[in-house]
């Protein structure tokens, strides 16, 4: 069920009354788990069993971690959910990707393996509750939090609904406790809540779905395309990917605010980041902050001198960009960025800036960023060595375009807007509508846009999240 | 009162604003094409002219239409060794959904030219969504035969051949008396219905999405648009009707058969072959006819489904490698053709 589709608008209409009139909170969470496996199973309801499979697990696992003080069985115990929880992931995500990369490397050095290529279907969102079913176990490992004894609120925590396909990827230490009061959101959360579902639909739908029609549609021909036209879909797909992304982010944040909860902030504005490093603290916050604190300083962190530093930076990066998607173009992208850092590092040797950006002086520094990001996009959107390739070779093979000034005024038009809400969310918040005083204002601001999204809906299929195909 | 009133007011400021700004953005950067209609006392309903679109369905095209109300550059009528060929049809011709540099029109153009050295070719795209045999037949009557062609291709399929509904506002073939007739006989009512929609819609590119909204719910129900799978688990899918094989040309097919000038050429555009009844009339009279049904199967074989659109994963009009495909063929056609009755084409 995708957040930019009227079934789930339906669902929310059917969902939020419902729970609005349970008067226990055990009712409330089991009602709230019942509809996070519903949406869930929407896609395909054998979905559900490896989501039950890594709930049972992780709960059991945890428990036991907690009960016990031998740090071998602890060991042991992390270990066995890692095994299964990565196990599972890297079966459906990964299985393919390594045995065609073995078939391909075997048969380029002269040698002969039969295809052992399985027809899997990913299922949707895996990464994203792997990695949180995951840290509740390093967690309660490394003492940080103490295990839940109730199977229902861990159930809730691992598939509530809003965030379960695409994130945020929530911390047991925030999400838990919050499961076990009574759910009951504040009228500023309703609010804040509609306001977040608009401007995320309004991001997601308006400005990822109709870049992204135009990036798919380059990407999905290469060869009938000029060169000025791909570099056009190279920039659009940032901007799709960042408005698909933020955009359904908010429209989790949105949805959990009218139940009661709060999600982390997953994008703060990453484009006017001056610096690569500053781009990943505003990022994908809850996956850059997951492989700080369960990858990088397990690894070492930059406690085991300068070297080791910049190479647990790269295995992060490295790995980091293999989470997104099973392809070695996730693995160079993520290499690239990990080199921007490193290089960023090494250069500015820990001074980083964290001011909001409010200065001119500081908008060269934000395109340059921009462009290293933009480039990093390339490879993430090809998915194939081969297409990457034949980018390369029409950029550097320069053909000129009868279409040039559309598709700048196109790029033009995208950028605009995304920046002007970029500046303003900066400065006034997610929220931004809401400062105005006028409570009509702000009616009328939100429901214009919802009403224009949902015309756009209406008449156009709606694109998928955009992690769903890798 | 007062505070209520200027609730109001501040609530309609916020929205027509906020639309300003949505209609401002979407105009820009072409999310929803313009209103690609307009209507004319001499052709009916015709594309507007001079415009510039970018145009999304199952695929993405780019085009632009001229000053003459058709997509493509402006023509030539006059140099002597000017050759126009005219491609009349419905939307497979019409082909808003490539950009038009892979539009098989221009693939027959460069072809003929680096065939023919020292003539120039334009290949006149006269393509309407909706056209059928009827339409064809009258908008060359009001339109194409200004640019004077030299061979004028019909694409048509056997549902280009039912003509008991035709297209609103659309020219069309009529008998008066004997003679065969291309008439914009129209309800007045209905013309000015029309032309006003038309100039409401050409105001506002969000009004243009209502527009469009309206037209998915002509090709959808809104049950399904709405509620999706949930829908399809409840309605079963409608089965798709299978053309008469027994079909007989109605007079009036017949009559424009019989009509058509002598540089006309038929084509079959569809994968499936023409009625035998048509096909019978049409080899009868005479009549230059070329089958692609052949071309669409060998593709098929080929595993390239010429309807298929990998990116949007639709089926719909013929794809870029069928635009490619039907051009190089279409191309050796023309050369036979035009090398065959040299004396008249190659004056």
């Amino acid at each position: 069920m995708l957040f930019n589709s009227f079934i789930f608008l339906i669902f929310l209409a059917v969902v939020l009354p419902i729970f609005y009139l349970l008067p226990k909170k055990t009712y409330k969470n089991i009602f709230l788990l019942v509809a996070s496996y519903f949406f869930y199973g929407y896609w395909d309801w054998r979905f559900c069993l490896l989501l039950l499979l890594s709930t049972v697990v992780d709960y059991y696992i945890g428990l036991k971690i907690h009960k016990t003080d031998d740090e071998k069985k602890r060991k042991y115990l992390l270990y066995a959910s890692l095994g299964i929880n990565l196990g599972i992931l890297g079966f459906f995500k990964y299985f393919n990707f390594f045995v065609d990369s073995f078939q391909s490397m075997v048969n380029n050095f002269g040698g002969h393996v039969d295809s052992l290529h399985l027809n899997i279907i990913l299922p949707v969102g895996i990464s994203f509750y792997t990695f949180q079913t995951l840290s509740y176990t390093f967690d309660i490992y490394r003492k940080k939090l103490e295990p839940t004894d109730n199977l229902i609120d861990f159930a809730l925590f691992v598939s509530f609904f809003p965030q379960l396909v695409a994130g945020p990827i929530e911390r047991a230490k925030d999400l838990l406790p919050q499961l076990y009061k009574k759910l009951s959101p504040t009228k500023d959360q309703l609010k804040e809540g509609a306001t977040l579902i608009v401007l995320g639909l309004f991001r997601k739908v308006m400005i990822g779905d109709t870049a992204g029609r135009i990036v798919d549609h380059i990407f999905g021909n290469l060869h009938l395309y000029k060169s000025i036209e791909i570099i056009a879909a190279v920039l659009l797909f940032g901007i799709q990917i960042y408005a698909d992304f933020s955009g359904y982010s908010k429209i989790a944040r949105g949805t959990a605010k009218l139940l009661g909860i709060e999600l982390m902030i997953n994008f703060e504005q990453p484009y006017l980041s001056r610096n690569i490093t500053e781009f990943w603290r505003r990022w994908h916050i809850s996956l850059s902050s997951w492989l700080k604190d369960y990858l990088y300083i397990t690894l070492g962190g930059n406690r085991k001198g300068e070297a080791r530093t910049y190479a647990n930076l790269m295995i992060t990066m490295l790995l980091g960009g293999l989470w997104h998607g099973a392809s070695w173009n996730f693995v160079i992208w993520g290499g690239l960025h990990g080199i921007y850092l490193a290089v960023h590092k090494f250069l500015n040797k820990g001074k980083t800036e964290y001011d909001p950006i409010t200065r001119l002086k500081d908008i060269p520094k934000v395109i340059i960023t921009y462009a290293l990001v933009a480039f990093t996009w390339l490879f993430f959107r090809a998915t194939s060595w081969e297409s990457t390739k034949l980018i390369f070779s029409s950029i550097f093979d320069w053909q000129t375009s009868e279409y040039t000034h559309i598709f700048v005024q196109i790029l033009i038009s995208y950028f605009v807007l995304n920046f002007t809400m970029d500046i303003i969310e900066n400065r006034f918040g997610h929220t931004f509508v809401l400062r105005f005083k006028s409570n009509s204002v702000q009616l009328g601001i939100l429901l214009s846009l919802f009403v224009v999204t949902l015309i756009y809906i209406f008449q156009s299929k709606p694109l998928p999240f955009i992690y769903f195909q890798f | 009162m007062i505070k209520t009133l200027k609730h109001i007011a501040l609530f309609l400021i916020a929205t027509i604003l906020t639309l300003l700004i949505c209609e401002l953005f979407v105009n820009n950067a072409k999310i929803v094409e313009a209103s690609l209609g307009k209507y004319y006392d001499d052709i009916g309903k015709g594309l507007p002219n001079n415009l510039e679109t970018v145009f999304f369905n199952e695929g993405m095209g780019i085009f632009r239409t001229n000053h003459s109300r058709f997509i493509g550059d402006e023509v030539d009528t006059t140099s002597k060794h000017h050759i126009n060929i005219a491609l009349v049809g419905d939307s497979f011709v019409e082909s808003f959904q490539i950009f038009q540099r892979d539009y098989f029109g221009n693939i027959i153009e460069k072809r003929l030219n680096e065939r023919f050295e020292g003539y120039t070719f334009d290949i006149l795209n006269f393509g309407r969504a909706g056209f059928n045999i009827s339409h064809n037949y009258a908008y060359q009557r009001l339109l194409v035969d200004k640019f004077k062609p030299d061979l004028v291709l019909y694409f048509v399929s056997n549902g280009d051949l039912h003509l008991e509904k035709l297209s609103p506002l659309y020219p069309y073939a009529k008998e008066v008396n004997d003679s065969l007739v291309a008439s914009i006989e129209f309800d007045q009512e209905e013309i000015d219905r029309y032309k006003y929609v038309q100039d409401v819609l050409s105001k506002s590119i969000l009004l243009n999405m209502l527009k469009n909204a309206k037209h998915t719910t002509d090709k959808r129900p809104v049950p399904s648009i709405i509620f999706g799978k949930v829908y399809d688990w409840f309605v079963p899918e409608k089965k798709p009707v299978i053309p008469d094989p027994n079909y007989k040309p109605l007079p009036i097919v017949n009559k424009i058969l019989t009509h058509l000038d002598n540089n006309v050429i038929i084509i079959n555009r569809d994968y499936a072959p023409f009625y035998k009844a048509f096909q019978d009339e049409v080899n009868r009279l005479g009549i230059t006819n070329w089958d692609t049904s052949n071309l669409m199967d060998s593709l098929y074989n080929l595993g390239k489904d010429p309807y298929y659109w990998k990116v949007t994963k639709t089926n719909g009009h013929w794809n870029q490698e069928m635009h490619k495909d039907i051009g190089e063929y279409l191309s050796k056609k023309l050369i036979q053709k035009i090398e065959q009755d040299s004396t008249i084409i190659l004056r």
